[in-house]
């Protein structure tokens, strides 16, 4: 066995040596390079999550993770105040021309950062928590909306308008909302409504989501009843024993034809015609176009 | 157990008893839906008509044939690759026949049977490629057949995760088909698969005895006259097909194939010529009555099928191991 006295230390030390200095130096610049946070004027918010968030006062540079919270802030005034937005914010054409983030589940979070917005709007349902919780140790205010009926997307409104320093324009977007709604005309009979989100396999929308409040609105009921999940995958012959009087296709392409060829051909709304496909834009948003959908579908439901 | 016909046909028509009440049970109790009595005396009704011979009927045969068609190919991989693990799906084919069902979702195809048609070919696909993976010499090497499939799985597990980004809409359907359900098929579909899947695993069931053979060691097999090789080479195409078959409707249903295998020899040991036919009948059996909880629990809300074959198999399974072992 070769004895080695170190008296010199080896090449091989110095460069670990160096390495380990090198790694203590990058420990030590590491604090430094977390944004610093500035203190500006603001106001707290609880959002729909139940965290207290301190929002400054008019944000300039908003980050909208969500189509409908996208189309919220247009509507009511705050689009110049828009630095962000995700790759599915298509309404209005103004949101198209915005610097996209990434996806609703997968936004990008080095994209979002280098934006340096004051304030990130997110969804509780859509977005990850992961995110708004990284976003929020990097120092930036997040805020949670999560409208799941009819009467909590008006108050989102009003919310995302004091937030954003328009509560007069917000309050005018809820008074239309509501006078569109109210101006219906009444149906002799309620239909019974199926929400039909998915061919293979069967998903539609269960009471509770908010989507049942625009079928109510416009004068049917949904008649799939509420359960552990909001949007369920539904048994074929639990279609088939609901029987819907009118089944509702949000989507931009025609439903497979072979659908309703097999099992389904003898369904009440098939057999009569009442399969409606509609802008999935309007119905699946939950902004300030669901007051649209719901004047569309009471129009459609006119006997 | 020695083997005797006799024995054989007392065994087949127990199973039988069994199974047909068990079937007509998952037939026509729906617990929340049209109750036995409506559906018996509502032939006219066409709604009525409708459910019992549209969805439940081709829902039921569905479980029957996937459930069967996987447990015959567990069992046959297991002999050929020497490997109690294996199972259908650790040789990449329902990965593959899963990547085939989603990639016309991506490309914006809605319609079913592009689906299927894609999900067969993603399946042979992969099983050819692994089939060339395997052979060394000319011959099937266990080893490098399983490795192989395991490889390929994960390429294309990869793949179909890539893919969930520019999918959109299509994501339920994704995962729907990742999770296993048996109400995708449509009838005509099932009715056509259900006789060609039978037909192969009376093709397989031709070989049973050569298989008891290879068991013993295969170069005990090739000294007597079995052409070991070729055997395996084919059982390996058949048992693809059926997984293929199977994925190719249903979604990844796992566990039936690794489970019903492994409980039957507890039973008839290892002549293939009483497993078989049992693991067909116990696979399908299995498959409908995990079917009928995944429909029945929160009607009209669906389960996934796939969970349910494995919350029911592993428990009995380790129960059972444990009892064998004292």
């Amino acid at each position: 066995m070769e004895l080695r006295i170190k008296f010199l230390p080896t090449e091989r030390d110095f460069s670990q040596r160096f390495f380990i200095a090198f790694l203590l130096f990058a420990l030590a610049l590491l604090p430094s390079c977390s944004p610093k946070k500035e203190v500006k004027p603001g106001i707290t918010v609880t959002d729909a999550i139940g965290h207290d968030v301190s929002v400054p006062i008019r944000p300039e540079k908003i980050i909208s993770l969500a189509p409908n919270i996208t189309e919220i802030l247009f509507a009511i005034g705050a689009g110049d105040q828009i630095a962000g937005v995700t790759d599915f914010c298509t309404f209005p054409d103004a949101a198209k021309s915005k610097p996209k983030t990434g996806g609703l589940t997968n936004p990008n979070l080095e994209a979002m950062l280098q934006l340096q917005p004051d304030l990130i709007l997110v969804t509780a349902d859509g977005n990850p928590k992961a995110i708004s919780d990284r976003a929020k140790s990097a120092g930036i205010p997040v805020f949670t909306i999560n409208p799941s009926s009819w009467d909590q997307i008006l108050a989102t409104i009003q919310l995302l308008g004091k937030l954003t320093g328009h509560e007069i324009q917000a309050d005018s977007v809820v008074n239309s909302m509501t006078e569109k709604a109210e101006n219906l005309t009444i149906l002799p009979v309620k239909p019974s409504i199926f929400v039909l989100l998915n061919e293979k396999p069967l998903i539609s929308a269960a009471k509770g989501s908010f989507l049942d409040d625009i079928l109510e609105k416009a004068g049917g009921f949904n008649v799939v009843p509420s359960g552990p999940e909001r949007y369920p995958v539904i048994n074929q012959e639990g279609l088939l024993k609901m029987n819907p009087d009118v089944i509702l296709w949000p989507s931009e392409v025609d439903p497979d034809p072979e659908l309703f060829k097999g099992p389904f051909k003898n369904l009440k709304a098939v057999k009569s015609g009442k399969v409606f496909k509609v802008n999935p834009d309007l119905y699946l948003r939950p902004g300030p176009r669901v007051a649209d959908a719901v004047a569309d579908l009471n129009s459609r439901l006119q006997p | 157990m020695t083997f005797r016909v006799n024995t054989l046909l007392l065994h087949l028509s127990v199973w039988i008893l069994v199974l047909i009440p068990v079937f007509l049970f998952c037939l026509f109790v729906q617990p929340g839906s049209v109750s036995v009595q409506m559906l018996l005396n509502g032939f006219d009704d066409p709604i009525l008509s409708s459910i019992l011979w549209e969805v439940r009927l081709p829902r039921v045969i569905n479980g029957l044939m996937t459930g069967g068609a996987l447990a015959v190919s567990g069992l046959v991989l297991q002999l050929i690759v020497r490997n109690p693990l294996a199972e259908p799906y650790i040789l990449g084919i329902s990965s593959g026949a899963s990547f085939g069902a989603i990639l016309p979702l991506i490309l914006g195809a809605s319609l079913f049977s592009f689906q299927i048609g894609g999900a067969f070919t993603g399946a042979v696909l992969v099983m050819v490629v692994v089939y060339f993976t395997g052979l060394r010499y000319g011959r099937i090497d266990n080893g490098r057949l399983l490795l192989g499939g395991v490889m390929m799985g994960a390429f294309v597990s990869a793949l179909i995760f890539m893919s969930f980004t520019f999918l959109g809409d299509g994501l339920r359907t994704a995962i729907t088909w990742l999770m296993g359900n048996l109400s995708l098929g449509s009838s005509s579909v099932i009715f056509t698969l259900f006789p060609i899947i039978l037909l192969i695993i009376l093709l397989v069931y031709r070989y049973s005895y050569a298989y008891n053979l290879i068991l013993t060691g295969e170069e005990v097999a090739s000294q007597v006259g079995i052409p070991v090789d070729r055997i395996k080479k084919v059982s390996y195409l058949y048992v693809s097909a059926l997984t293929a078959l199977a994925v190719c409707v249903s979604g990844i249903i796992g566990f039936v194939g690794l489970v019903i295998p492994h409980i039957l020899r507890r039973f008839y040991g290892f002549d293939h010529r009483y497993l078989i036919p049992f693991s067909f009948l116990g696979g399908g059996m299995l498959l409908m009555i995990a079917d009928w909880i995944a429909r029945a629990a929160l009607f009209p809300v669906e389960l996934p099928v796939g969970a349910i074959t494995a919350f029911l198999g592993a428990p009995f399974f380790i129960d059972l191991m444990r009892k064998q072992s004292t």
